[in-house]
Order: C-alpha cells, then structure tokens, then sequence
C-alpha cells in the first residue's frame, strides 16, 4: 500500500462526494434542459469513480523505488515552510505596512534565511527589488498598490 | 490576395516601435524564464500576464507568444551548459548537447539549436498562416454541439495522454472543470459553491490559480532542494559551425521541424514528445546510431528544431478554435479571455488587427531569437549565475504583486498561496497540472456549449452523435478514453494474433 498515493485517492474521494451533496441542492433540469445542477452533478460523480481509483491503485500498489516521490528531506522541507510562512505573513501586512516596506522585508528574511550572507545583497537587493516592482507596477501600470503607513508621504 | 493584405496589415501593426519593444522583451525573456531549471513557458507566460493586463491585447500577446518560443530555445543553454534541462522540452537535447560541450564545442551546440529553432519556427509560423485561415472559416459553421465535442476532445487529449497514470490526469481535469462551476451559474444566474462569500460570485479566477499552481509551486519546487547551480566552463567565443556541421543538421532540422509543427497541433501531445520522436527518428535513420548520445550535432539539431515547430503548430488550435492542446497555450488562452476578446474562429473575423499583427510578431521574433541567440549566449549564461537565494524570493514576490495586480484583491492572494502549496506537492505525486488549469478555462465555455445544445435538441442527447462533425469529434474522444480498454481486449489480442501468422 502507498500511503500517500491512498490519501490524496480518499481526498478526491471526498471533494467528489462533497461536490454531489452540494450540486444536489441544485435543479437538474429546468423546464426539460439541463439546468444549474446538470454538469455539476455529472462531474461529481466523474471525481468520485477517479477518488476510487485513485484509492484502489493507492491501496494495492507496492512502492518500487523509481516511483517513489522525490520528497525533499528535513532541510528542504524547512525552507518551503519557510517561505509559505514568509508569504502569508506578507499577505497578512500588506495592506497594513504597504507594498514598499512589506515587499523589503520578505525580500530580506528570505533571502538571509536561505542561506544569504553577503550584507552588500541583504542591504541593497530587497529595498531595490521592491522600488523596482513598484516602478513596474504603480508607476508605469498604474496599479493602486497598498501603500500602508507610508500613505502619508502623498 | 487575401492572405497578403491581412499578413501585411499584420506587419504594420507589429513592426510599430511599442510591439518591436514587446516582441524584443519577450524572446530575452522567454530565453532567461526558459534557461532557469524549474520555471517553463507555462510559469513564465502565467507569471507575466499581470504585466500585461495594462497594455493592448495584441501588444500583450505579442510579449507572451515571444516568452513562449524564447522559452523554448532559453532551455537549451542550460541543457548544453549544465546537463540540466531548464525544462522538459530540452530533455532530449542534454544527451549530445552536453556531450558536445564536453568536447569543447558548446559555441557549435548552441549555434546550431539556435539556427534549428528559426528555421523551425519561421516553418511554423508559415503552415499557421496558410491554415489557421481556412480552419477558422471552416469552424465559424460550427453549432454548440460541435464546441462541445471539441472542448471534450482537448480536454479528454490533456488529461488522458499526459503524466503518467490516467485517472491522475482525469482527476485533475475533472476537478478544474468542478472549480469552473463556482460562482454564478452563465445561463440561469444561480449563485454555485459560494457558500455566501461575495468573492466567489464572478467565480474563481483563472490567473490566481495558474500563478499559484505554475508560479508559486514553480518557487517552491526551486528551494526544497540543492540551490547551487554548476555551469560547465567553456569557450563561447567560438560560436561557429562548419560547413559539415550545416549539411549534417539541414535534414534533421528539417524533418524535426516537420515532427514537431505537427505533433503541436495535436492536442495533448506538446513539444516534449515532438523532441522525443524527431530524436528517435534520426537515430533510426542514421548511419551511425551508436554515435549518438556522445555529441553528434543531428542530436541536437533535430529535438530543437521540433520543440520550436511545436509553438506555431500548437498556436493553430488555440487561434481558430479557442482550443488549447497544452498547459502553456491554456494560460494564454485565459489571458485572452482576460483581455476581453472571445477566442476561437471570430477572432479572424473580428479583430484582425489582433491574430494577423500576432502571427507577424512571430516572424520577427523568430529573427530576434536568432540574432540573440547567436550574438547574446554569454549574457544569457550570466543571467543563471544570480543565487536562487535572491531569485526564488524575487520570483515569489513578482506572482504576489501580479495577482494583486488584476483585481486588486488580498482573497485571490490567498487563493493562489494555496493553490501553490496545492499544485506543489500534487506535482511531486505526478499529479499533471495543465489539465487543471485548461479545464477550469475551458470549464464555462464548454458548460454554456453543453447546455445550449441539450435545449436545442430539446434535451436529447443523441445530438451529439447525430451531426456528422460533432459524431467524428466524439468518436474520437470515447477511442482516448476507453483506450485501456480497447487496447487490452481487442488491439493486443489482434496484434499478437498478426504476429502469430
């Protein structure tokens, strides 16, 4: 059995079924065509024959060596935490700090986590990167990017 | 006649200072996203398309097609260099191009991918606009039902025949067509899977989850393993091939341009099997096969050359259908769709300007990619020395900056860091993510065909199999689908039969 090969098969499994209980509360046919609840409910159970499968194939499946996942290992698993860590924080202050400060930070405390020791890189990248975007993005396309609490410098 | 003026008025829109700027910005562009390990056109084009939200639709495909066949010769440089091929289209490429490098001739290498690649993309662009025309005037007579059966036959093409298991491919697929429903039902305004979150009522966007799945996960992909990148050290000074070099690639390159221009029409199919087929069939032809693999130019020619005849054939679907065949050209026909234009056979009609000044672009990027390619090569190679310690945070940056870009909006945000995570660790179980993205593209239009048609028959679902294009179309789709099944029980069966007499 290939542990991860049957929960990411239960998991379809799951959507699938979910997808149904919800497409359910739909009409199917409305006036003799198909209505809002006709492709929905078909494709429901499209994902829940693929969940079973998936499931199937998961469950009787041996794990032989060339098929096995190449997952990172501790280290490299640390860093994609890393930076799925880094961006959510950077979502949640976006709006709070502004594009320009949030953008110089992240650029910082990823770049020296992963690895980065040069202060000329740490000290000149991160506020260039994000003065550049902001160039691209809010000078030249126009787009209202957070400003944040610099907001007082218009 | 018709032909020229539409292909002249093309010129004149691409030749203007702005689209020269766009065309020249996406092959140098294309050429460094393609030269980076682990991000391809498809993350490149998805990643860029915030950039061009701004600008005109034609300007901003203009930039895409020029990053998707820059894309195409960019991963080459590292395959040559470095053995790693900067994406799965230059796979085949590593086995005589690095051997060749090793041999203190990666100036030949490169040079020759570089030639093959113009001459086949100059071929492609040239069968496009010989046939995209007629093929557009041909599906303008198309009926609901016909869309219908076409959508399925691209969709069922993607999920069925790429990755490695099936149901891994129809899940995905099958899933990008349930997040398609979300929002407000296209016929009747039902509101469908919002569970009262007003952010989902115009539906999930297609860029957040393209980004996430292709760019985040892109990101996340570079950075869960060894960061250092080794290029190999030799001379690019001396990019020159010999006149034997010339006369040795000219039939691969012209057979690979043949293979790949083909195999990119079809749906499903794409430029990584076009560079495994034209490879195989110049070590059948050869009079030396045991030679290759230890860096014979044929071996380099020929997969380049079909990897690029791959764009213009693969543009033909996309242009006169609206019907993408593979991950990249799905992301760009979500741009057109963001651009407010309708994809498929009006557009010929309807904004000549746009196909006409796109497919123009794509001569003068060919040119572009050749006098770059030729001229630029040690610059491009400096570009892969910059540490993904500051590439990879950059790269996260941009898709976050991009997405909020569109809609100005922090939920897409969150959607595609979730989706990222998502696309990531689904890409590491080998689960493909271009059905995903082409099916939540296709998804509304191919539900609109769906239904339309069921009213026109008044329900009856023969009609599908009763008008004769459709009746092919589907024919086809129920052969990819149940293929396991026919080939287990009746193709095998017959085969070993044959053999057996």
């Amino acid at each position: 059995m290939n542990k991860a090969e049957t929960a990411v098969g239960a998991v379809v499994l799951a959507l699938g079924i979910g997808i149904l209980v919800e497409a359910t509360k739909f009409p199917y046919y409305v006036e003799g065509v198909p209505g809002p609840g006709f492709l929905p409910v078909w494709l429901a159970y499209g994902i829940i024959g693929t969940g079973l499968v998936l499931s199937a194939q998961g469950i009787r499946r041996r794990p032989v060596a060339e098929e096995k996942v190449s997952w990172p290992n501790a280290t490299g698993w640390r860093r994609v935490a890393l930076m799925l860590g880094a961006m959510s924080m950077s979502l949640l202050l976006l709006e709070v700090l502004g594009f320009m400060l949030t953008t110089t930070l992240f650029m910082v405390v990823m770049v020296f986590c992963l690895g980065m020791r040069s202060w000329q890189t740490l000290v000149f990248v991160p506020p260039l990167s994000a003065m550049g975007l902001y160039a691209i993005f809010a000078l030249w396309l126009r787009v209202p990017l957070p400003k944040g609490i610099l907001a007082f410098f218009e | 006649m018709d032909l020229i003026t539409n292909l002249s008025m093309g010129f004149s829109i691409a030749f203007s200072p702005m689209n020269m700027v766009f065309v020249t910005l996406g092959v140098v562009a294309g050429t460094i996203i393609g030269a980076l390990p682990g991000i391809g056109p498809v993350s490149g084009i998805a990643i860029l398309i915030p950039l061009a939200f701004g600008m005109n639709p034609t300007s901003a495909m203009i930039l895409m097609c020029g990053v998707y066949y820059g894309c195409m010769y960019g991963g080459t440089i590292t395959s040559v260099l470095m053995n790693v091929p900067g994406e799965s289209s230059t796979i085949m490429t590593c086995l005589d191009g690095y051997s060749m490098a090793k041999k203190g001739r990666a100036g030949p290498a490169l040079t020759i991918a570089a030639v093959g690649s113009f001459v086949a993309g100059t071929f492609s662009v040239i069968m496009l606009t010989l046939l995209a025309p007629p093929i557009a005037e041909v599906a303008l007579k198309f009926g609901p039902p016909e869309y219908f059966a076409l959508m399925l036959l691209g969709l069922s093409a993607i999920t069925g025949l790429t990755g490695t298991s099936r149901a891994k491919g129809y899940a995905m697929g099958l899933t990008g067509l349930a997040l398609a429903m979300i929002g407000l039902d296209p016929i009747g305004g039902a509101a469908r899977y919002t569970f009262g979150k007003l952010e989902l009522m115009d539906g999930i966007g297609f860029l957040p989850i393209a980004v996430g799945v292709f760019g985040v996960g892109a990101v996340l992909e570079m950075i869960d393993h060894s960061l250092q990148v080794q290029i190999m050290k030799t001379s690019l000074k001396d990019m020159l091939i010999t006149k034997k070099d010339l006369k040795d690639s000219a039939m691969p390159i012209a057979r690979g341009s043949l293979i790949g221009f083909v195999i990119g029409v079809l749906p499903g199919a794409g430029a990584t099997i076009s560079t495994f087929l034209s490879y195989a069939v110049e070590k059948r032809l050869s009079k030396t096969p045991e030679l290759f693999g230890t860096g014979v130019i044929e071996g380099v020619a020929a997969p380049e050359a079909a990897n690029n005849a791959s764009t213009g054939g693969a543009m033909i679907p996309l242009l006169t259908l609206g019907i993408p065949g593979s991950g990249t050209t799905a992301v760009m026909l979500g741009a057109i769709g963001m651009f407010g234009l309708q994809p498929g056979p009006l557009l010929f009609s309807k904004n000549p300007d746009f196909v006409w000044g796109l497919i123009a672009s794509m001569y003068i990027g060919n040119v572009m990619l050749l006098v770059l390619n030729i001229a630029f090569v040690p610059a491009f190679v400096s570009v892969l020395k910059v540490p993904y310690r500051v590439l990879a945070p950059l790269i996260a940056i941009f898709c976050v900056v991009g997405v909020y870009s569109v809609n100005y909006s922090v939920f897409d945000l969150w959607l595609m860091l979730g989706f990222g995570l998502i696309g990531y660790l689904l890409n590491k179980m080998d689960y493909p993510l271009a059905p995903l993205v082409l099916a939540l593209v296709l998804g509304g239009y191919l539900e609109v065909a769906l239904r339309q048609s069921l009213k026109m028959s008044e329900g009856d679902i023969s009609t599908f199999f009763t008008r004769p294009i459709s009746a092919s179309i589907m024919a086809v789709v129920v052969i990819i689908v149940l293929w396991p099944i026919l080939n287990r029980f009746l193709v095998k069966p017959v085969m070993k039969r044959l053999q057996a007499a």
